[in-house]
């Protein structure tokens, strides 16, 4: 059998294949170090009774099985996060698409619009989060003193166990403003042509939007599906800042579960079984919206 | 010299090194040398005593290469901080630490009844009494030594008390009759409302022991949480919050109980000896009167109180403990000047300060002076929920956001969670 010969780089080739490891280098070095490396450590250590040394036994499955059938905050974390997702991606795309629609169209001040909208997004956190606290106060937060003027006695917010999360939820949508950043840019890169020949044909606005821009944008809708998705089973800052998971656990997201075992009470190899488990829903979750893409997600065709 | 005379020579000289390099723990000031880093905590007048107490000690030591770094512990920057740190082995030589918070029963920190041994001094005689003894884990290691720590006074708005015609506290109240007294302070609606107590953040502790019992044995062998007494403990939370003489959590999660009390809000506020300064010259600016008295008493007469405390301890990693164990000696007794730096937040370690410069501060308002918090240090329990215990005090909250905030049965909160703080208890390595 005939060895295959291997070509020989040109010097134009090699040259190019050096600058190619060498820009790409400094990325790579942080992707290794910053990210696969603490996948691996914490993969080993989801096996362990680690503590904050990082040091500890084999402990084979006795985590998961910790997990799954003693801490009694295991599935209600997931359970929130889990309602928090289904909640919060939704709703996030549809108002990103409709406000995204809306910031395309010829209207007055739309430099002014598009600010508005997007500076939310560039607003500090913490900020944001106290001030959302302040808005849903039961005793006195703006929104009951707006619905006391109607007569109405607004509930307690964030101490009632069938709001708070919702009300998280509403104030994360309220920061939308790079989802609907990237839903613009989608919807400015439909060809115009395509509307001018609806309208000829006499479409509506409300047919064009339905049949021109939802299906041509839904690329972008599922770049938002993904993302959305994935940092919304993250949900860490909101909760833990405006709740601290409460009242009664009922804010408790899988995010705080595993930086409170973590950094609270030093249980780093139950963490990263905890971690590991969340990697393991976003994996499946994300994996079932790309099966799916390809029966409505439309490319140019 | 013979042969074996060299071996002998050799083995004594050895033995002589070792016996130095193991013994050497009280290595005098003039010894010292090399660095000497030291990671502290704190914000504001609390990061300024620290900072004062540290310069005093560099230029004291000129020998050692000091450098310290203050974090502030507010979004848990400290918290997340300091676990990296000592995890991976980076930490500084000496960490600030707190029985009641962060430190206790880990690997991070050394043993320093060696140094207490070696340095033979009577610490009942130099510290402040019962100050050392949260340091010290089940087993007898001493993880960390003492820089200060703090208890509570009720303070009281003595212009509203007479508005309600309600007598003023007295030493020996308890919380079961402010559940009766206490209603005459509640009164109007929203950014009107007024309360009897405000509900700093000590409450949750203080209200654990308002039945009577302990939420542990002493030797944090078991938990007592499903004891009728937690049962009463919640039971009177819940009618406090309910009736409105104390505000619930999300009630006041956007507006701090010290501003509730210094705007005439609340007609009590438990006043922690690190904010002393702070709530009397506010209540003062806002025209308010305010008095002092004990925390209330359980139902059989004791006095409820927490103590907070900070310490010091010194890192396994530290290649100059001996320079650490330095500083931690001058600042726990043997530096008067650090002491009296660190005096302005709390109760400190040096007996000698404690009892004349700290004792002798006084406040605004009427007769609060320090001594208060010195006499009543030894009534308080340590923050029953600090450190390794956290993961308990996280069910406790979560006990009383069920009765309070979603209107649970208290037995039945009881009878959920009780077991789930032994499971925990269970599971702490110094229980197994």
């Amino acid at each position: 059998m005939k060895e295959k010969k291997k070509r020989k780089l040109s010097g134009i080739e090699r040259r190019n294949a050096i600058n190619f490891y060498l820009y790409i280098s400094p990325w790579l070095l942080f992707f290794l170090v910053l990210t696969v490396y603490p996948m691996i450590k914490s993969f080993c250590l989801a096996f362990t009774d680690s503590g904050f040394t990082g040091e500890g036994t084999f402990v084979g499955l006795a985590n998961f099985i910790q997990a799954f059938q003693v801490d009694a905050l295991f599935w209600p974390a997931f359970k929130n996060t889990i309602c928090y997702v289904l909640m919060y991606v939704p709703l996030s795309l549809v108002i990103s698409f409709v406000l995204g629609w809306l910031l395309s169209r010829k209207v007055k001040f739309l430099g002014l619009w598009r600010t508005i909208f997007y500076l939310p997004y560039i607003t500090a956190g913490v900020a944001v989060t106290i001030l959302w606290g302040w808005i849903f106060n039961g005793s006195y937060g703006v929104l009951n003193y707006f619905l006391s003027l109607f007569g109405i006695t607004g509930p307690n917010w964030l101490g009632d166990k069938h709001l708070a999360l919702g009300c998280i939820v509403v104030m994360c949508l309220w920061s939308l403003g790079n989802q609907i950043l990237i839903m613009l840019a989608g919807i400015q890169d439909i060809p115009a042509s395509l509307y001018e020949s609806a309208q000829i044909d006499g479409a509506s606005t409300l047919r064009q939007v339905f049949s021109i821009t939802l299906p041509l944008s839904t690329p972008t809708i599922y770049f938002n599906l993904v993302i959305g998705t994935i940092s919304a089973f993250q949900l860490f800052n909101q909760p833990y800042i405006l709740t601290n998971g409460g009242p009664v656990n009922s804010t408790l997201t899988v995010a705080m579960l595993i930086f409170r075992n973590a950094f609270e009470y030093g249980k780093m190899g139950y963490a990263s079984c905890i971690a590991w488990c969340l990697f393991i829903v976003i994996m499946i979750v994300t994996g079932i919206i790309q099966t799916t893409q390809k029966k409505w997600v439309f490319y140019n065709d | 010299m013979t042969s074996n005379n060299k071996k002998l020579f050799t083995a004594v000289l050895f033995g002589t090194a070792m016996a130095a390099m193991a013994g050497g723990v009280t290595a005098s000031a003039a010894e010292l040398s090399g660095d000497l880093d030291i990671w502290a905590w704190g914000a504001d007048d609390e990061a300024k005593s620290r900072e004062n107490a540290l310069e005093i000690f560099k230029e004291e030591h000129p020998e050692l290469n000091l450098t310290y770094t203050i974090i502030p512990t507010a979004d848990s920057v400290w918290d997340q901080k300091a676990a990296a740190a000592l995890s991976s082995g980076s930490a500084g030589d000496v960490m600030q630490m707190s029985p009641d918070y962060y430190g206790m029963n880990t690997e991070f920190y050394i043993d320093l009844n060696p140094y207490v041994e070696k340095e033979g001094v009577n610490l009942d005689e130099v510290l402040t009494p019962g100050i050392i003894d949260g340091y010290y884990d089940a087993d007898g290691k001493l993880e960390g030594f003492p820089n200060h720590t703090n208890c509570f006074v009720m303070a009281y708005n003595k212009d509203m008390f007479d508005d309600a015609g309600v007598a003023y506290p007295e030493e020996g109240w308890t919380l079961q009759d402010m559940a009766n007294w206490g209603t005459a302070f509640v009164s109007g609606e929203g950014a009107n409302k007024t309360y009897a107590l405000a509900k700093h953040w000590v409450m949750n502790n203080i209200m654990l022991y308002s039945g009577g019992g302990l939420p542990y044995e002493e030797d944090l062998s078991k938990a007592n949480m499903s004891t009728d007494k937690v049962v009463e403990a919640l039971t009177l939370y819940n009618t406090l919050i309910s009736n409105g003489l104390i505000p619930d959590d999300t009630a006041q999660e956007t507006i701090p109980a010290e501003t509730l009390f210094v705007s005439g809000k609340t007609a009590m506020y438990p006043c922690g000896g690190f904010e002393a300064i702070t709530v009397t010259n506010d209540a003062d600016e806002n025209g308010i009167n305010i008095g002092f008295t004990s925390m209330p008493s359980d139902p059989d007469g004791k006095e409820i109180n927490v103590q907070y405390a900070t310490g010091w301890a010194i890192t396994t990693t530290s290649e100059n403990p001996d320079a650490g164990w330095q500083f931690l000696k001058e600042i726990a007794y043997e530096n008067d000047a650090m002491a009296e730096a660190i005096a302005v937040c709390g109760i400190p370690a040096n007996k000698k300060i404690a009892d004349t410069t700290y004792a002798e501060t006084t406040y605004l308002g009427d007769g609060l002076d320090n001594s208060y918090y010195v006499e009543h240090l030894g009534n308080s329990h340590l923050n029953p929920w600090g450190g390794t215990l956290a993961s308990s005090g996280d069910i406790w909250e979560t006990m009383v956001q069920s009765v309070t905030l979603d209107g649970q049965d208290p037995q039945a909160v009881v009878d959920q969670y009780g077991p789930q703080i032994d499971t925990e208890f269970a599971s702490y390595g110094f229980n197994n």
